[in-house]
């Protein structure tokens, strides 16, 4: 492997050894993420199985269009960074840094147009509050999870934000080689973003089609 | 890196393209099948073409298919605790009279 232009820390003697090191521990740490996502998709699965037809009212109310774009950003975002990874593992940080500003770009697209269907939820009156627009009672527990939910995929999309800048960052100083093990870490990071967001697409904006 | 080692790397390019191209039209796949009139199967439809592109996600681009046995048993153990949590929490609900 070619991690053997990076940085050694201690209490590593290879590249090997620390960039296995490293891949377990974001692991594990994703294996939480996972588990704080997989709290919520119950919560939804289990109200979803008690009021199906409240929800699929509700789901017709979200915005298809939107999220179907989204979903293609994101999974084009993922393909730049994969890209980006397996560029700095072969030595070539200037295909890298391309790869790390496409999904830059993506994933503020990404949040400009989530933005926007926010902007259209709320003026439909989707937000579950005192003018909530629809009349099921089950309609604004789908909503709750469908602003929770997505408003804490964006956040994890905010932070992979700081991430991919901190490898901008890196890149511009000509010290994205010498710190490959960051890109691997953010890329592991950022897909897994991707794959909950392509659960949440199913669940939110396929119901009631 | 020797000449073998860099050799027996696979491509930059062509593993991220197919899977790209593959979570695409799974996804043309999923809005499809949302449209059509299939009753009872349509959740289960929708769910295992995303459960697809997680999986096509988690060896391409997570690289899963190339990791270690530790890293593989790492995840995973997050969907088994995952698939316990959801089996028991079922059980009760579908069981309740």
């Amino acid at each position: 492997m070619s991690e053997a232009s990076a940085t050694l820390h201690e209490p590593f003697e290879s590249a090997t050894r620390q960039r296995e090191a490293l891949t377990f521990g974001v692991w594990l740490f994703l294996a939480s993420e996972l588990l704080l996502f997989a709290g919520m998709f119950l919560g939804y699965a289990v109200y979803r199985h008690d009021h199906p037809s409240a929800f699929a009212e509700a789901g017709r109310h979200v915005n298809l269009l939107f999220g179907t774009i989204n979903t293609a950003l994101l999974m084009t975002s993922s393909l730049s960074l994969s890209v980006a990874s397996r560029a700095i593992d072969r030595d070539k940080p200037g295909l890298s840094e391309i790869g790390v500003w496409i999904t830059l770009g993506l994933g503020l697209l990404f949040l400009i147009v989530k933005g926007l269907e926010y902007r259209e939820d709320l003026d439909e009156h989707l937000w579950p509050g005192a003018t909530f627009a629809l009349h099921a009672p089950a309609a604004r527990i789908f909503f709750g999870f469908y602003w929770t939910m997505t408003f804490v995929h964006a956040c994890h999309m905010t932070i992979g934000l700081g991430l991919l800048s901190r490898l901008v960052w890196l890149a511009r100083r000509g010290r994205l080689r010498a710190n490959n093990d960051s890109v691997e870490a953010t890329t592991l990071y950022w897909h897994l973003v991707d794959i909950i967001w392509a659960l949440v697409f199913a669940c939110l904006y396929l119901v009631g089609r | 890196m020797t000449r073998r080692e860099q050799t027996e790397q696979p491509g930059i390019w062509l593993g991220p393209i197919l899977a790209w191209a593959a979570l695409l039209t799974l996804l043309a796949l999923n809005v499809v099948l949302a449209g059509l009139p299939l009753g009872v199967f349509k959740l289960p439809a929708n769910l295992a073409v995303a459960a697809l592109q997680a999986i096509v996600m988690g060896l391409v681009f997570m690289r899963l298919n190339r990791a270690s046995w530790l890293v593989r048993l790492c995840a995973v153990s997050a969907f088994l605790w995952i698939s316990l949590m959801f089996i028991l929490a079922f059980a009760d609900t579908l069981t309740r009279v």
